[in-house]
């Protein structure tokens, strides 16, 4: 167990390594020189070219950048935003734990309604239900992101003016709310980020569970479940759903980067901020360095992701156990 | 909703006869959220370049005086006081000596003295600050400091606008706070993150792209104006911007468009009220190929083919278009509202089929196979880049995109935000972009704007680099006559050159709506900046709402403490 | 020889002169679900196709920018009108052709980059093979969209050209992985050696036994990266990075109306039906296809 733990994290850093390499090469075969915007404007001070020189060496041989380049990633250096005019690092990670809130609730709560709709078809496999509920969640599995987050921001804060139009906390009030007060507005304003991004997590959980749940179903042990004489229900619940448990955990890995691509779209839609929303800013500001250091923690995020959730297949399932 | 902002720092103007004297009676207290699609660029006075900065930057800081309602610039008739309670003037009048008001103190505590203004006009002038304002302030040589009272401004020549100049481009900097920064560090400085002023607000904090912040000095040296708290709500667009002011999450929102009035109309606690504003749109070419400053562009450095596109645009239909009753069609580099300006200034007209063959006589010829223009191969295409906040801008660009097309020009639209486009504006790294001037309540912005010198200078707003001896001529005479007349046909003739020269298409002098929440009570919306005497607004105490209520200070937050180095 | 030759001791009984390709045709046309989103896809690519000729207006025209704008759907304009008082429906039809053929394109990179990544590092193995996997490793850690925008944010002014080749190389991950599976499986299948030893080709093996296997996972990746490419498209042509103007797709439709949500909502809701209308067919028949592989082996 401890040596697969081992392995696997070896692998992981060798994963991350590829990606530091990838973007590396990114920032390098761009034309003309990705930093020309920030060393030719004018606005840029000169404390913050000396620093991008020599965090870069620019102009030094293209393996020696490289080796300060990782360099500076272990370090957790990840550049100069100049649309921030601070730290990529200090930018990322104030934006960060918003992400993480964001996509915590929606994978708890995606997981949750997903399973939910799937053992609703699977106990009423061929009915009516199953196959509108099928249908809906084949609708949002296929919907754009944005186009779901357009049509929540219109209907539930313009036309049924229920939720806060955008943003984290209220910019006037929030300051100013005792504590419960200011809980109860940061919920206000998560909840329809978290609605959006769960809808269209959950469809596509709710397909997966269905189909596994169905493979599951006409096993040896559930057939000799019923023969015993348990409910469909207590079949349902008892066996099925915990041999079909152990995907679930394979899927959380699996679904990190549909979910942070979606919450990309979702925080800036609703002005959510967070890594998304200051990610997609940077592009028409053109600022490199941020977006580049966002591809490395997206990447470090999904890699962790899936990590755990290997790990966690491991250590759940009896059959694995015996290594 | 960002816009660029050359040469003019204007700060709120207290419409009051002398110093001291307390603002309107009873109401004081309540909460003014304004809702604005951009953040500021810097709170430096000196640097700034969008409006939602200057709006800000006239809070925190006061000018030695500010001009009246009627923004005459002439003299200094109709001047108010502010930091200076009293000035003299020279009998040969190339100096102005100001009298420090006593009770003037920084945010800080410290008072203010004649080395802040000295410090303040030195440092606009320092050519490694960069600062837009430079240009403008040319005819002050520099400020001299008798006592720690009195500051006396020297000029090198006399002009009609000699106060005007030395007061309204120039809110006062403490020195203190400032003087050991380098100028190339200021805009990233935490004195630029936590600025102090003498202003009647003082800072509390600026979130980037959320809010910011301010709250009143109540012990301002002109008595403390009577919202308690104002607060820049900045969403990500000017469609969430608008909603916001819907919603009634923020009071205020300044440039309302036409397909918005009819849903401020269906919410009954929301006004509207249209305003005069001192700004025009423009398709400003570059008439420097951006590859090599020495050069020509290569498209657009030929004065003939610039008449020509512009002869292919309709601009009376881009306007009718995109802003339907909202905006009239732009004269040139001027605005209606300046007495110098001649509403009938000659333009080039809209002639497509005239505009065709000059393309064709200039060696353009149309293409068989897509039906767009080349000359010894050069395809006739070039870029068009706007900020990607201004939708307006944006409507514009794809509109003249197709109008060009029809007379076989190829143009891409760029969107970018606006940071952005403003340091392409500044390397030259640009085709066309669309720009919009908040002119100053003087006609002498459109030096800063248009002439040689801006051209040349690194800090100077003349991105497109066009530089006419015979403009330049035109409008000194007309800034250095005293008579009316003079003024006005030297400044005819000024506009009706860099017309015909078309450096820019001259698009659309927009007439702005506020939206705002009618508990509001507002005083005059000034033309050069609707938020002059925002101190003066109130709201009354009957008609509070929640976020009126709340104490001039967060439990727990302190207004910025000095962060002197 | 009579008997069983090795060739079919190995493939799974079929009908003479029945392809593995036909085989799945066949039993996804059962469905009639699938049945139904083959022919509503025919369609949209029909109407895609012909826009040219289908297309009211010309997409890019502005015939009144003062007295057509905005309009609501009507008999002379079913879609409505956009702000520049362009036609939607024809805008949406020549999105249709724009979309769909980024989406197309971009797969058929993808593809052929996933089948030769994968089949090189199959068939060469060892060493060479576990870095090429690492490689892949790494770059299925970065979410799709994110390696897009590390990319746009360097190319700032692409062709279509370009965008497509960039939403290719971004795309052809998982696909190699599979193909990868498929050629190491075959390297060690023991009808292989026993093939070779009898004398069979290297190209026979690869065209009478890989080639069949793989066709499944590709159909599956050609359907899913189609719909995958078409809502990234769509999401990047809305935040302005992707298609430019005056070029129609259902993205920057849907931006065009972006601000006026309400009041244009024909922007909105037409492109955008077409859209989900399009992956919904797409994704549908992709999981038809995959339930014909998965159950074959």
């Amino acid at each position: 167990m401890i040596r697969y733990i081992a392995r696997r994290l070896l692998q992981a850093a060798v994963i991350v390594a590829i990606v530091a390499a990838i973007t590396f090469v990114l920032i390098h075969i761009a034309p003309g020189d990705p930093f020309s915007a920030v060393l030719d404007n004018p606005n840029v001070s000169e404390r913050v070219r000396e620093t991008l020189r020599s965090q870069y060496g620019l102009d030094r041989p293209l393996p020696e950048q490289f080796v300060r380049y990782v360099g500076a990633l272990a370090r957790g250096e990840l550049g100069w935003s100049f649309s921030h005019d601070r730290p990529v690092r200090e930018v990322l990670g104030s934006a960060l734990p918003n992400t993480l809130l964001l996509m915590g609730v929606a994978l708890i709560a995606s997981f949750a309604l997903g399973i939910l709709v799937a053992l609703v078809q699977v106990a009423r496999r061929g009915s009516i239900i199953d196959h509108v509920l099928s249908g809906i969640s084949l609708l949002f599995f296929s919907m754009p992101d944005f186009w779901l987050a357009i049509l929540a921001l219109l209907a539930l804060t313009y036309w049924l003016p229920i939720f806060p139009v955008g943003g984290a906390v209220d910019p006037v009030m929030h300051e100013y709310l005792g504590l419960g007060g200011r809980i109860a507005d940061r919920l206000r304003h998560l909840a329809l980020p978290a609605l959006t991004l769960t809808l269209l997590a959950s469809a596509s959980v709710a397909r997966y569970q269905r189909a596994a749940l169905l493979d599951v179903l006409p096993a040896d042990f559930i057939r000799t479940a019923r023969l015993k004489g348990l409910t469909e229900r207590e079949i349902l619940r008892r066996h099925a759903l915990r041999n079909a448990l152990l995907p679930i955990i394979t899927l959380i890995g699996l679904s990190f980067p549909a979910l942070l691509t979606g919450a990309f779209f979702v925080e800036r839609i609703f002005a959510w901020p967070g890594m998304g929303y200051a990610v997609i800013n940077a592009i028409s500001t053109r600022d490199y360095p941020l977006v580049v250091g966002g591809v490395i923690i997206g990447s470090i995020m999904v890699t962790l992701g899936s990590l755990l959730a290997d790990l966690l297949y491991v250590w759940a399932d009896p059959r694995l156990r015996s290594h | 909703m960002a816009a660029m902002r050359y040469s003019g720092i204007l700060c709120a103007a207290l419409l009051c006869g002398c110093v001291g004297r307390e603002s309107s009676v009873g109401s004081t207290g309540g909460t003014l959220a304004i809702a604005s699609g951009g953040d500021p660029d810097a709170l430096v006075p000196s640097l700034l370049q969008t409006t939602t900065a200057a709006e800000i930057v006239d809070m925190l800081y006061d000018r030695l005086a500010d001009i009246g309602d009627s923004l005459n610039v002439v003299g200094d008739h109709g001047f108010t006081p502010r930091l200076a309670d009293r000035w003299m003037w020279a009998k040969d009048s190339m100096s102005i000596a100001f009298h420090i008001n006593p009770n003037a103190k920084w945010h800080d505590g410290q008072r203010v003295g004649s080395n802040d203004v000295r410090f303040t006009i030195a440092s606009t002038k320092d050519s490694t600050l960069g600062s837009p304002t430079a240009s403008v302030i040319e005819n002050i040589d520099s400020v001299s400091t008798p006592d720690s009272a009195t500051a006396v401004f020297w000029f090198h020549a006399r002009s009609p606008q000699q106060f005007y100049d030395a007061v309204y481009q120039n809110p006062i900097i403490p020195e203190h706070v400032w003087k050991g920064i380098g100028p190339a560090g200021w805009r990233g400085s935490e004195a630029a993150k936590h600025p102090i002023g003498s202003g009647q607000y003082r800072f509390v904090r600026w979130i980037p792209r959320a809010v910011v912040e301010l709250t009143a000095d109540t012990a301002n040296y002109r008595g403390r104006p009577n919202i308690n708290r104002l607060i820049w709500s900045i969403a990500p667009d000017f469609n969430t911007a608008v909603t916001r002011f819907l919603s009634g999450e923020t009071d205020f929102f300044e440039q309302l468009r036409l397909e918005n009035l009819p849903e401020v109309a269906k919410h009954p606690e929301l006004k509207t009220k249209p305003y005069r504003a001192l700004s025009y749109q423009f398709l400003q070419f570059n008439l420097r190929d951006p590859a090599n400053h020495d050069r020509p562009h290569p498209i657009l450095g030929n004065r003939e083919l610039r008449r020509a596109l512009t002869m292919a645009t309709d601009r009376i239909a881009l306007i009718r278009s995109v802003f339907d009753s909202l905006a009239l069609p732009a004269l040139g580099p001027t605005v209606r509202a300046y007495p110098t300006t001649d509403p009938n200034l000659a333009q080039i007209p809209f002639e497509l089929a005239r505009a065709r063959q000059l393309l064709d006589s200039l060696g353009w010829r149309v293409s068989t196979s897509d039906s767009m223009r080349t000359h010894n191969g050069r395809p006739l295409r070039f870029s068009i880049s706007v900020p990607s906040s201004s939708k307006v801008r944006v409507q514009m660009a794809v509109v003249l995109q197709e109008q060009l097309r029809r007379a076989g020009v190829k143009v891409d639209v760029e969107q970018l935000e606006f940071p952005a486009l403003i340091a392409k504006g500044k390397s030259r790294a640009f085709d066309a972009l669309i720009g919009q001037l908040n002119t100053q309540p003087s006609p002498s912005s459109v030096r800063g704007s248009w002439g040689t010198h801006a051209s040349r200078s690194a800090s100077g707003n003349n991105f497109g680099s066009y530089e006419s001896p015979v403009f330049d001529a035109y409008v000194d005479s007309a800034l250095a006559s005293f008579d009316m007349a003079k003024r006005k046909d030297y400044f005819t003739r000024a506009y009706e050159t860099i017309i015909q020269d078309a450096p820019a298409i001259w698009l659309a002098e927009p007439r702005p709506t506020v939206g705002y929440h009618s508990r509001l009570e507002l005083t005059t919306l000034r033309s050069d900046a609707w938020w002059a005497h925002i101190p003066q607004w109130s709201i009354p105490r009957d008609k509070w709402i929640a976020r009126d209520s709340l104490p001039a200070v967060a439990p727990g937050a302190q207004p910025a403490a000095p962060k002197t180095p | 020889m009579s008997g069983p030759t090795l060739d079919s001791v190995v493939t799974r009984p079929t009908r003479p002169r029945e392809t593995p390709l036909g085989i799945a045709v066949r039993s996804i046309m059962r469905k009639r679900s699938s049945r139904v989103a083959v022919v509503v896809l025919g369609v949209i690519v029909l109407l895609g196709a012909l826009a040219p000729f289908i297309a009211p207006y010309d997409p890019a025209a502005q015939p009144d920018i003062v007295a057509l704008k905005d309009l609501p759907p009507s008999l002379a304009h079913p879609f409505g009108t956009d702000p520049y008082s362009r036609d939607v429906l024809s805008r949406v039809l020549y999105g249709a052709r724009l979309s769909l053929t980024i989406g197309i394109l971009a797969t058929i990179v993808s593809l052929t980059l996933g089948v030769a990544y994968g089949a090189i590092a199959g068939y060469l193995g060892g060493l060479v093979d576990a870095a090429m996997m690492r490689v892949l490793d790494a770059f299925l850690s970065i979410p799709r969209l994110l390696l897009l925008l590390g990319v746009l944010v360097a190319w700032p002014h692409l062709s279509i050209g370009a965008l497509v080749l960039f939403l290719g190389l971004t795309g052809w991950f998982a696909l190699s992985r599979i193909v990868r599976g498929q050629v190491l499986a075959l390297k060690h299948a023991e009808f292989v050696t026993a093939a070779q030893a009898l004398g069979a080709s290297r190209r026979r093996i690869l065209a009478r036994h890989l080639l069949p296997n793989l066709v499944s996972p590709i159909a599956v990746a050609a359907t899913i990266g189609v719909a995958h490419v078409i809502v990234l498209e769509a999401g990047l042509s809305y935040i302005g990075i992707g298609v430019p103007q005056p070029l129609a797709s259902w993205g920057n439709i849907i931006q065009d109306g972006a601000d006026q949500v309400a009041q244009l909502w024909w922007l909105s809701l037409f492109p955008g039906l077409f859209m989900v209308l399009t992956v919904m067919m797409l994704n549908i028949l992709g999981e038809a296809l995959r339930d014909v592989y998965e159950r074959r082996s």
